[in-house]
C-alpha cells in the first residue's frame, strides 16, 4: 500500500472541515505564513526542506473553519523533498479541498511554474504573493489583478512576516474549499470555469491521450493492484484522469510551464532599479573563496567560543547553586528513604550526580548551542557555509551541509546526532553521525585538557587534539570508501540572508532542546545509577582484575585506567574523576593523577578516552536515528579505533 | 541554400561544446543543452535550454559553482556543472 492509501484523516465533528493544503517552493515562508495564519510558531528554518512532516493546523478565519495542512517545501510535484516519497503522493494523502500556493513575489517567474502545476491537478488554486517586503526593497512590484487573470485564480500580495494579506489569502482559499467540499456533497452544483489550457497544440494532445490511458485502466483493471500510484490515485478518486497524466507527463510540461510563467512575470511585474540590498551583497560574499573563508572561520569560531562562554557561566552558576542548595538535601533525604547504605549512595549518585551532570553539562552548552544554530539557520548562511564547505566535506563523502552537525559535536555530541538529520541520505547520515562520536565533545574535551595539559604541558594537549581530529579524517575517509553508495551530486538554491527571527529561533530551540532534555534525562540517570552500584557495591574490583592484563598488554595503562575508560561509556565527564576514585581506594589515599600515571600513560589514557565508544546518551540517539545495528556498528568502530590508535601511541612512547 | 557562408552559426551537434564547467566567474551564458540525466532536476531549478545565468562565484577545491538565475543563487556542483552546455551572451 502506498502513502495515497491513507489520507490523514481526523475523527469527530472536526473531520468534515474542508482541507486546504499550502504548497511553496522552499523557503518562501510558508511556515511563517502558516504561523499567521493559525496564531501559532512552528519550527521553521530559512533552509530548504525544514519541514519534513505534515503539520495539520485548524484555521478559522471570516466565519468559516477548515483544516490548514503546511507540506514540505517542493521544487515541483514530482520532486522527493521529505525522503522517497514524491510530493503529489503527500499532497494526495492531505486531501486537500483547494491549495494555496505561496510564492516570492520578487521572483514570480521562479514560482509560478508550481502554481501552474496545481492548477493542472483540478483543484481550486489561491495564489499568494508573498515575501512583498523583500520585493519591494528589490525593486519588484506586481500587478495582483492582471496575476488573477492570467491564473484564472485570486491573487493576494501577502507579507507573512508582518501578517499582511495573509487572512484574505486563506479565508480566500477556505471559501474556495468549502465550495469544492459542497459540490463534492452534492449539496451545491458546480459553477465557474475551467482555466484555459497553457499548452500547445502538441502537449495538450498527449495530455489527454495519458489522461485517458489513466481513466480506462482506472475503468478496466477495477481493484487489480499494478505497481503505478499515480493509476491507484486516479482509481482511489484522489486524482482525476487529467490531473494524474499532468503528473506523469512533467518532464515534457515542466519546461512549458516555465516558458510561460517567465512571460505572465513580464506581465505583471514592474521593476525599478535599485541598488543591491546588503543582505543580497553578504550572501554573495558568503559563497566566494574571499571572504567567505575567513568569514566562515570566524563565525564558526565565534559561535564555538560563545557556546563555550555561556555555556562555561551558566554550567559554573548551575552547578554552584545545586551543591548549595539540592545536594544537602538530597544527601538528607535519600539514605533515610533507602535503609541499604549502597543502594541510597548509587541512588545518590543519579538523582544528585546524574541530574547535577544534566544540569551543569547538558542544559547550558546544549540550549546554547541550540540558539544560536536555529540563529544562524534562520538566516540562511547555513546554506551558504554548507555551499562553501562541500568539496572539504566531500572526501569524506559527506555534503557541505555536514559541516554544522559536525562542528555542533564539538559541544555535545548529541544534538549534533539529531543534527545530521539535514543530510539527505541514509548513508551520509551514518557517515555523519561516525565522525559526530569521533568529536570530542565539550565533557570529553575537558578529560583531555585536564589529564594531559598540567602533566605534559598545553602543547601535548594541542597534540592529542590533532591526533583525535587525524583519526577523525581518516575514520571519515575510510568509512566513505567502505560504505557502498555515493554522494548525490549538488544542486542547490542558496537561501537569501535575512535577520533571524527571534520567535522562529527561540521556538526552535526550545523545540529542539526539549526532545534532547526528554531523550537524555533518562539515560543520564540510569547511566549515574549503574555507575553508583558498580562502584559502592565495589564490583569494580573484579572487571579491573578481568581486564588488567589486556589494558597493560595494549595500552600499558594500569588496570584501574581500563575500568575508567569503560565506564567512562555511562558518564563521559567524569573519566577522570572516576580514575581518581578508584585510585584512592587502591591505593588507600587520595592520589594526583601525576602519581598514578606518567604523562605518556596520561597522553595515551586521553587520546582513549575521547575516541572510544561514545557515551550512553549519544548511544541511545544514535539508535533512535539510524537504528540498532548502525549504533552497535558505529560503537564497535570507534572502539576498535581508539584501542587501534592507544596501541599504535602506547608503543611509539614506549610504556607497552 | 546549399552555400556555406563563415557567419554560419556552428551546427547543433558541436563536438566538444563548452560547457558551464569551463566558464569563467562573472560570465553571462545561455543554457543551450542539459544533459538528460540531469534535465529533470535542472528544469526544477529554472535551468532549460534558453535560461540565461550568471556565474557568481567557484569555490575552492573545484567546488560547486555558484550562479545566480533570475534572483536566486543555485550551488551546482562540478558534475552537474559539466552536464549543462553553454555559449556567452554578448
Amino acid at each position: 500500500m502506498t502513502a495515497a492509501c491513507h489520507p490523514v484523516r481526523v475523527a469527530g465533528p472536526d473531520a468534515d472541515l474542508p482541507v486546504v493544503a499550502l504548497v511553496g517552493r522552499p523557503n518562501v515562508g510558508k511556515s511563517t505564513f502558516l504561523a499567521r495564519a493559525s496564531r501559532k510558531f512552528v519550527e521553521t528554518a530559512n533552509a530548504p526542506g525544514t519541514t519534513v512532516t505534515l503539520e495539520r493546523r485548524r484555521v478559522s478565519t471570516g466565519g468559516r473553519d477548515a483544516w490548514l495542512v503546511d507540506l514540505p517545501g517542493t521544487r515541483a510535484l514530482d520532486d522527493t523533498p521529505a525522503g522517497d516519497d514524491p510530493f503529489w503522493q503527500l499532497l494526495v494523502e492531505a486531501a486537500p479541498d483547494a491549495i494555496l500556493v505561496v510564492a516570492d513575489a520578487g521572483d514570480l517567474a521562479r514560482h509560478l511554474p508550481l502554481a501552474i502545476a496545481c492548477r493542472d491537478l483540478g483543484l481550486p488554486v489561491v495564489f499568494a504573493a508573498n515575501l512583498t517586503d523583500e520585493a519591494a526593497k528589490r525593486g519588484v512590484e506586481i500587478d495582483a489583478g492582471r496575476l488573477g487573470q492570467l491564473l484564472n485564480g485570486p491573487v493576494h500580495a501577502t507579507c507573512g512576516r508582518a501578517g499582511r494579506g495573509v487572512d484574505d489569502a486563506v479565508g480566500d482559499a477556505i471559501r474556495l474549499a468549502a465550495q469544492r467540499r459542497a459540490v463534492r456533497d452534492g449539496t451545491r452544483s458546480p459553477r465557474g470555469t475551467v482555466p484555459a489550457s497553457i499548452y500547445p497544440y502538441g502537449a495538450e494532445g498527449e495530455l489527454r491521450r495519458t489522461a485517458a490511458e489513466l481513466n480506462e485502466a482506472h475503468r478496466s483493471l477495477g481493484a487489480a493492484a499494478a505497481a503505478d500510484p499515480l493509476g491507484d490515485a486516479v482509481r482511489s478518486g484522489a486524482l482525476s484522469g487529467r490531473g494524474a497524466a499532468s503528473v506523469r507527463l512533467s518532464g515534457l510540461l515542466e519546461p512549458l510551464r516555465w516558458a510561460t510563467a517567465g512571460s505572465w512575470a513580464a506581465q505583471v511585474e514592474r521593476r525599478t532599479e535599485v541598488p543591491e540590498p546588503l543582505a543580497d551583497r553578504v550572501a554573495r560574499w558568503s559563497t566566494s573563496p574571499w571572504p567567505g573563508i575567513p568569514l566562515f572561520i570566524a563565525i564558526s569560531v565565534l559561535a564555538f567560543l560563545a557556546v563555550l562562554l555561556v555555556g562555561g557561566v551558566l554550567a559554573a552558576a548551575l552547578s554552584a547553586g545545586w551543591t548549595a542548595v539540592v545536594s544537602p538535601v538530597l544527601a538528607a533525604v535519600v539514605p533515610a528513604v533507602i535503609p541499604v547504605p549502597v543502594l541510597a549512595n548509587a541512588v545518590l549518585w543519579a538523582v544528585d550526580g546524574g541530574l547535577l551532570g544534566m544540569l551543569s553539562v547538558g542544559i547550558p552548552y546544549v540550549l546554547t548551542f541550540y540558539l544560536l544554530l536555529a540563529a544562524l539557520e534562520d538566516s540562511g548562511y547555513l546554506t551558504s557555509a554548507a555551499v562553501l564547505m562541500d568539496r572539504a566535506f566531500g572526501v569524506l563523502g559527506l555534503p557541505g551541509r555536514a559541516a554544522i552537525p559536525v562542528l555542533a559535536a564539538a559541544g555535545c555530541n548529541v544534538p549534533a546526532i539529531y543534527g545530521t538529520r539535514v543530510l539527505r541520505t541514509r548513508r551520509e547520515r551514518v557517515i555523519g553521525s561516525f565522525l559526530v562520536t569521533l568529536v570530542p565533545c565539550s565533557a570529553r574535551s575537558a578529560v583531555v585538557i585536564a589529564a594531559v595539559a598540567p602533566f605534559a604541558g598545553p602543547a601535548a594537549a594541542l597534540g592529542a587534539f590533532g591526533i583525535v581530529m587525524g583519526v577523525t579524517v581518516v575514520a571519515g575517509l575510510g568509512a566513505n570508501a567502505l560504505i557502498p553508495g555515493r554522494q548525490p551530486e549538488l544542486v542547490l538554491e542558496l537561501a537569501p540572508l535575512r535577520a533571524p527571527v527571534p520567535r522562529h529561533v527561540a521556538a526552535k530551540a526550545w523545540w529542539r532542546f526539549r526532545a534532547f532534555v526528554v531523550q537524555a534525562t533518562p539515560i543520564m540517570l540510569a547511566g549515574s545509577l549503574i555507575l553508583g552500584l558498580v562502584y559502592e557495591a565495589g564490583w569494580w574490583h573484579a572487571i579491573a582484575a578481568a581486564i588488567g592484563p589486556g589494558v597493560e598488554w595494549a595500552l600499558g595503562l594500569p588496570a584501574i585506567a581500563g575500568v575508567a575508560i569503560g565506564f567512562a561509556f555511562l558518564r563521559k565527564e567524569l573519566a577522570l574523576q572516576l580514575l581518581m576514585a578508584f585510585a584512592a581506594i587502591e591505593l588507600g589515599h587520595a592520589a594526583a593523577l601525576g602519581e598514578l600515571m606518567t604523562p605518556a600513560q596520561l597522553f595515551v589514557y586521553a587520546v582513549v578516552t575521547s575516541l572510544s565508544i561514545p557515551c550512553i546518551a549519544t548511544l541511545a540517539a544514535l539508535r533512535g536515528e539510524l537504528g540498532g545495528r548502525a549504533a552497535a556498528g558505529i560503537a564497535a568502530s570507534t572502539l576498535a579505533l581508539a584501542i587501534g590508535t592507544g596501541a599504535v601511541l602506547a608503543r611509539l612512547l614506549g610504556i607497552a | 541554400m546549399g552555400t556555406v557562408s563563415p557567419e554560419r552559426p556552428a551546427p547543433a551537434l558541436d563536438p566538444a561544446p563548452a560547457t558551464l564547467a569551463g566558464a569563467r566567474g562573472g560570465s553571462r551564458l545561455r543554457v543551450t543543452a542539459v544533459d538528460r540525466a540531469h534535465a529533470g532536476e535542472l528544469a526544477r531549478e529554472g535551468v532549460l535550454p534558453g535560461a540565461v545565468i550568471k556565474v557568481a562565484s567557484r569555490t575552492p577545491l573545484g567546488g560547486p559553482v555558484i550562479v545566480v538565475l533570475g534572483r536566486v543563487r543555485l550551488a551546482l556542483s562540478a558534475d552537474v556543472a559539466r552536464a549543462i552546455g553553454v555559449e556567452t551572451v554578448p
